[in-house]
């Protein structure tokens, strides 16, 4: 940026401000006259259609075509008021973007992320402290299985001896037994049914 | 004293005074426009405005002068809005009068 401000930099939104409303204002009046002036026009047609005299007809013509060529330049000058609004408007818009975006970049948040190596740093550090809360984690879950791997199984408690052997040996006798009946009792009753 | 001159808080809060006090003139001007409305709603509403921005307390922060220099920007859209008196202007008028006021309250909260 250069030593001297431009005059768009010394411009100010009051300024822009105070130009669209006065050319707004001028708009309205002009609005206001062409309402007036179609009214006219449209009375001075009614007296023309009812008048009988030539002269005054005629009369009531020139001053119909005088307002309508009126009607005509103000239109025109209504379109370029307009036209210039929009470019102010448009002025306007520039400088409350300018304005926005030094003000947003101005909030602490906005200079905070501006500091590249101090959010690296911090990232970084967020996620050094997040590894070491999965590492406390991940140690403590190896400690236990290291702890029940250690685990030896007392067998005289769980374990088998000779007189449990016995007995698991006569439960299976006990099973085989009950399932050969099942299987006996099972097709004898088929048989009964076909006989039938 | 040297070629730039910081901003005391004193005169920052002066500032900060002197705006609010430009802001207080201005909804003069968004009187007599109101006045030419047939809307008794808007004329009250801008005359509530008058009153509540005379008595908004002036402050040295930063934050609350960029909020005041919103509300003159608010205020001076206001002020085009209003040179037309059509139905469409009223409403569109209206709706700026609303975001005045959260302004001004917003403002108000951060003091």
């Amino acid at each position: 940026m250069g030593l001297f401000k431009s005059k768009y930099d010394k411009l100010s939104r009051e300024e822009v401000v105070d130009a669209i409303c006065k050319l707004e204002q001028e708009a309205q009046e002009i609005e206001d006259g062409l309402v007036t002036k179609q009214k006219q026009i449209d009375e001075l047609m009614e007296k023309g259609k009812a008048e009988r005299s030539k002269e005054v007809k005629l009369f009531y013509a020139k001053k119909i075509n005088s307002l309508k060529a009126d009607r005509e330049q103000s239109v025109q000058r209504a379109m370029y008021l307009m036209y210039n609004i929009r470019l102010l408007q448009k002025l306007k818009s520039s400088i409350d973007d300018n304005q926005f975006f030094k003000n947003t970049a101005k909030t602490s948040l906005g200079n905070l992320l501006a500091d590249q190596k101090g959010l690296a740093k911090f990232l970084n550090k967020t996620l050094g402290t997040r590894t070491s809360a999965e590492d406390v984690l991940t140690s403590a879950d190896e400690t236990f299985r290291a702890v029940e791997d250690a685990y030896e199984k007392n067998e005289s408690i769980y374990g088998m001896n000779e007189r449990d052997d016995e007995l698991l040996a006569m439960f299976e006798t006990e099973e085989q037994v009950d399932a050969e009946q099942e299987m006996f009792s099972g097709s004898a009753g088929k048989h009964a049914e076909k006989d039938e | 004293m040297g070629l730039f001159h910081r901003k005391n808080d004193a005169d920052k809060a002066l500032r900060d005074r002197e705006l609010i006090s430009e802001n207080a003139k201005s909804v003069d001007a968004l009187a007599i426009l109101a006045g030419q409305t047939d809307d008794s709603e808007l004329k009250d509403e801008i005359s509530k405005l008058k009153e509540s921005l005379t008595y908004l307390i002036p402050s040295e922060e930063g934050k609350i002068y960029d909020y005041d220099k919103k509300i003159g920007d608010r205020i001076d859209d206001l002020r085009i809005a209003m040179i037309k008196t059509d139905a469409d202007a009223v409403q569109k008028a209206k709706k700026l009068l609303v975001q005045l006021k959260l302004l001004i309250t917003d403002r108000n909260s951060k003091i």
